[in-house]
């Protein structure tokens, strides 16, 4: 166990942004330009290669746990503990692929359920969600966030999406797309302002805060 | 319990992992005793991934509903161009063998199709 904290020796400090990459024409899938070697790098197991990709992804893994009312501080040490599992189970050879952020989440979605089973159990006779817990270790891979926000909350939202300016949704899209993009490789893609980028996400959050939240009262 | 409540800004600044450096750790001290922000905190991670879904199924909303985006003239006509491209896109099985492998040897066409569907979001 301590032999993987040496090679996440960063594990616990704030999220730093990840790096700009420059690039002359942009891919039109929009995933970090270095994503795909880095996660082979990491497979390999080369330390740089994880260090930059616990960097990258550590706070939307921890954002995952908050979002299932786990306390911030106990979600940090849950995302840190399965950065560590990642790594040995790289180090044993029982990692054939590095999807990222999705395979961080489902372990550290697997290990507070775990951590939940422990403690209900110490508590004795109260229900646990046994279905939750199946179904993450049936396929760890599988998309255990989905159940989170209704499909009627999703409905709701895109058609406040669709009716942002073009800017806005490409902004939004480039952000939210789930390809590990930091604010500053969409501002890098969109030729605008950091801050401005970081406006833009507010102003279209604010717009789909207050669809969502319309929907949950009803 | 130590430090002040988060503000709402603060908040989603956290989320977003945009908040003040000096800021983080009394922010994330509070929240850890405090239930009102520990809730509210939970409540806003909550509504950053319903933004991913959205973000990652807005497109294909687009596209399952091309009608809609017909009552728009020219960026109807784009999105239904979008939704033939996504559905040989989807298809892949449809070409079989050798139709696959060229596919899968192409991502200039996966890239035009991409586009196809930003397009038909932005369009609609």
């Amino acid at each position: 166990m301590n032999s993987a904290r040496d090679v996440l020796p960063f594990l616990g400090a704030a999220p730093a942004p990840a790096a700009v990459v420059r690039v002359a024409h942009p891919p039109a899938r929009a995933i970090a330009a270095d994503e795909p070697a880095l996660s082979a790098a990491a497979l390999r197991g080369d330390r740089e290669a994880w260090s930059t990709l616990v960097q990258r992804h550590n706070h939307r893994v921890v954002v995952a746990l908050l979002a299932r009312g786990v306390r911030v501080d106990k979600a940090k040490d849950i995302a840190q503990e399965a950065w560590i599992r990642l790594v040995e189970q790289q180090r044993q050879g029982r990692l054939e692929r590095l999807q990222l952020p999705g395979l961080a989440i489902a372990q550290a979605t697997f290990l507070w359920l775990e951590s939940a089973r422990r403690e209900t159990t110490a508590r004795r006779h109260e229900p646990i969600d046994e279905p939750a817990i199946a179904a993450v270790l049936a396929d760890p891979r599988a998309d255990a966030e989905s159940r989170l926000v209704t499909e009627e909350r999703v409905e709701c939202a895109i058609k406040v999406l669709s009716a942002c300016s073009d800017s806005a949704k490409k902004v939004f899209r480039l952000a939210y797309g789930g390809d590990g993009l930091s604010h500053a490789e969409v501002a890098e893609r969109v030729g605008l302002s950091l801050q401005r980028v970081r406006q833009i996400l507010c102003e279209v959050r604010a717009k789909l805060r207050t669809a969502l939240e319309g929907e949950d009262a009803t | 319990m130590s430090g002040r409540h988060a503000t709402v800004a603060e908040l989603e600044l956290y989320v977003l992992g945009a908040i003040d450096a000096d800021r983080i750790e009394a922010f994330e001290a509070h929240c850890a005793e405090c239930d009102a922000c520990a809730a509210a905190l939970a409540g806003e991670a909550s509504l950053e991934i319903a933004f991913e879904q959205v973000a990652r199924r807005g497109a294909r909303v687009q596209v399952v509903r091309p009608l809609r985006a017909v009552a728009y003239g020219a960026a109807g006509v784009l999105a239904m161009a979008a939704a033939v491209l996504l559905w040989i896109g989807h298809t892949p099985a449809a070409g079989a063998g050798e139709g696959t492998a060229a596919a899968s040897h192409a991502p200039m066409d996966d890239g035009a199709i991409l586009d196809a569907r930003n397009d038909a979001l932005d369009g609609g």
